[in-house]
């Protein structure tokens, strides 16, 4: 079996059993498998920037990839700080452990090094992209998920509306990043195609969770559903494009 | 003007766009309209309204909707901005949050204008498709040469699907900076300009901007030439709309920084009722 192989595989196992001791409330488990879990990402990271040359960009197994390093990431700093949740680090390990899963059936290699990946726009826009999907993720499980241990007294909305607007901004950095290589390449920084159209649906869910009026800002219930959309939205979009094509 | 200003026309507004884009991508991936969508994209929508959009109801009528759409929601936030953000920031005059708040919704006008800008003013054209020695007489009257084209890379790597370029142009087999396509304006028979281009690195000239896509190979003649294929197009208002869209990014990231905590009090203390 091949470094990476074995890499992927500590990944997905122990993203698993970090989401189930986090969960569980059981915080030395849940930092060690989160941080082997971590580590068996960033080695999947390593692997195709040592292949390529490059950062992972685009295509199911480099996107996925970086997606769960990042996710991993954020599942830590759900472990302390003012809004602590166990729950929520384990709701995005198991996020981490769902994600990794799909790469069974996609095929787990390094995309043909295109001339285009080594241009900054192009890597700005890919890179700015799945850390904006990374955020808004993050934002929708800290919305959907109820914590009694937590300081806010089970309700993480603050955390979820803090990350959601970060993950509009990247979004949107990713866009502009991406409407500049458009210009440069194809003479025009909008397409009428599936992809700006889905870029443009994410923004605008974004936005409306952001717009309550006073007497739905209220609703617990709508507030999370809403705060739980954007993320759900493009992780959903995303899958069906990687299958897709 | 209340109801104009509305949260709930905002929300109305956004929860019925992004249906409409739904309905829109799933119509950007079924024949014939991909097609009809791709021919958006050949001009400005301006010529395309006047001509091709009249045989393409189903695209011309989701189109029209999507842009009734982007109207209302852009009223709605420049009523909002007019009568309820800009008159906070004479109460909270020193809180630099306001501005922002005020500006971002200001911006978001700005960007939009842009997007109306591209859609009407100057000129566009998509697929030009020259051989060195070949011009395009262009809508303003003067005149574009490809002058000469040159082409340091195997010919066979040319005239492959979007696709097949993606898996066969590598940056070891195809050099981007080495192929170029010279350029010659004229006007009346007189030069205005001459240029290099190179793909992803347009030439500009007198507010024309001229981007090559991609290199074809033309194997009606014996040896095949390489030709390029080209957008031209003039459109005045294009850096007011990404300077816009970068302050816009910019004081969202002011926001996102700032963001409040107390305005969820109330929630968190609806929902510690509930539970």
């Amino acid at each position: 079996m091949d470094w990476w192989e074995a890499a992927y595989l500590l990944g997905l196992a122990a993203s698993l059993a970090a989401g189930c001791a986090a969960w569980r409330r059981a915080g030395k488990w849940a930092w060690l498998c989160g941080f082997m879990a971590t580590a068996g990402c960033a080695a999947m990271v390593v692997h195709i920037w040592q292949t390529a040359g490059r950062p992972p960009l685009s295509g199911a197994y480099e996107s996925f990839t970086l997606l769960c390093l990042l996710l991993n990431l954020l599942a830590f700093t759900a472990l302390g700080g003012d809004n602590a949740s166990r729950r929520l680090a384990g709701l995005t390990w198991l996020a981490v452990c769902l994600v990794l899963l799909c790469l069974l059936i996609a095929p787990r290699q390094v995309n043909p090094d295109w001339y285009q990946y080594h241009y900054f726009w192009n890597r700005a826009f890919f890179l700015l992209r799945v850390a904006a999907l990374g955020f808004l993720i993050h934002g929708s499980l800290a919305a959907l998920v109820w914590d009694r241990s937590a300081p806010a007294g089970g309700n993480l909305l603050d955390r979820s509306r803090r990350f959601l607007i970060w993950g509009t901004a990247l979004f949107l950095a990713g866009e502009l990043a991406g409407f500049y290589w458009c210009l440069n390449w194809l003479g025009d920084y909008w397409r009428w195609n599936r992809n700006f159209l889905e870029s443009t649906l994410i923004f605008l869910v974004a936005s409306a969770a952001l717009h309550l009026p006073p007497r739905l800002a209220g609703r617990i219930g709508l507030v999370r559903t809403l705060y739980a959309a954007p993320g759900l939205a493009g992780l959903s979009l995303w899958l069906i494009h990687q299958v897709t094509g | 003007m209340n109801k104009l200003s509305s949260l709930y026309l905002t929300l109305y507004c956004l929860a019925g766009l992004a249906l409409w884009l739904a309905a829109g991508m799933l119509l950007a991936q079924t024949q014939p309209y991909m097609l009809h969508m791709k021919a958006m994209d050949q001009t400005l929508l301006r010529d395309w309204l006047a001509g091709p959009a009249l045989g393409q109801p189903v695209v011309l009528v989701w189109f029209l909707v999507l842009c009734g759409g982007v109207g209302l929601l852009a009223l709605n936030m420049a009523v909002c901005t007019w009568t309820k953000l800009l008159p906070r920031l004479k109460g909270n005059g020193g809180r630099l949050r306001t501005w922002f708040l005020a500006g971002v919704h200001v911006l978001m006008l700005l960007v939009l204008l842009g997007h109306l800008s591209q859609m009407g003013l100057g000129f566009k054209l998509e697929s030009v498709k020259l051989l060195p020695g070949q011009s395009r007489e262009l809508p303003d009257g003067s005149l574009l040469t490809v002058t000469e084209t040159h082409f340091a890379d195997d010919p066979a790597l040319l005239n492959l699907s979007y696709r097949q370029g993606r898996a066969s142009l590598l940056a070891g087999v195809f050099h981007r900076e080495k192929n170029t396509a010279s350029l010659e304006l004229s006007l009346g028979g007189r030069s205005q300009a001459k240029g290099v281009l190179r793909i992803l690195e347009p030439w500009e000239a007198d507010g024309l901007r001229v981007t090559l896509a991609e290199f074809f190979r033309d194997d009606s003649q014996t040896p095949p030439r390489v030709g390029v294929l080209l957008t031209v197009a003039r459109n005045p208002l294009e850096k007011l709309f990404f300077a816009s869209y970068l302050a816009w990014i910019l004081v969202y990231i002011y926001l996102a920084a700032t963001v409040r905590k107390h305005r969820l009090n109330h929630l968190n203390g609806d929902a510690n009722h509930e539970s």
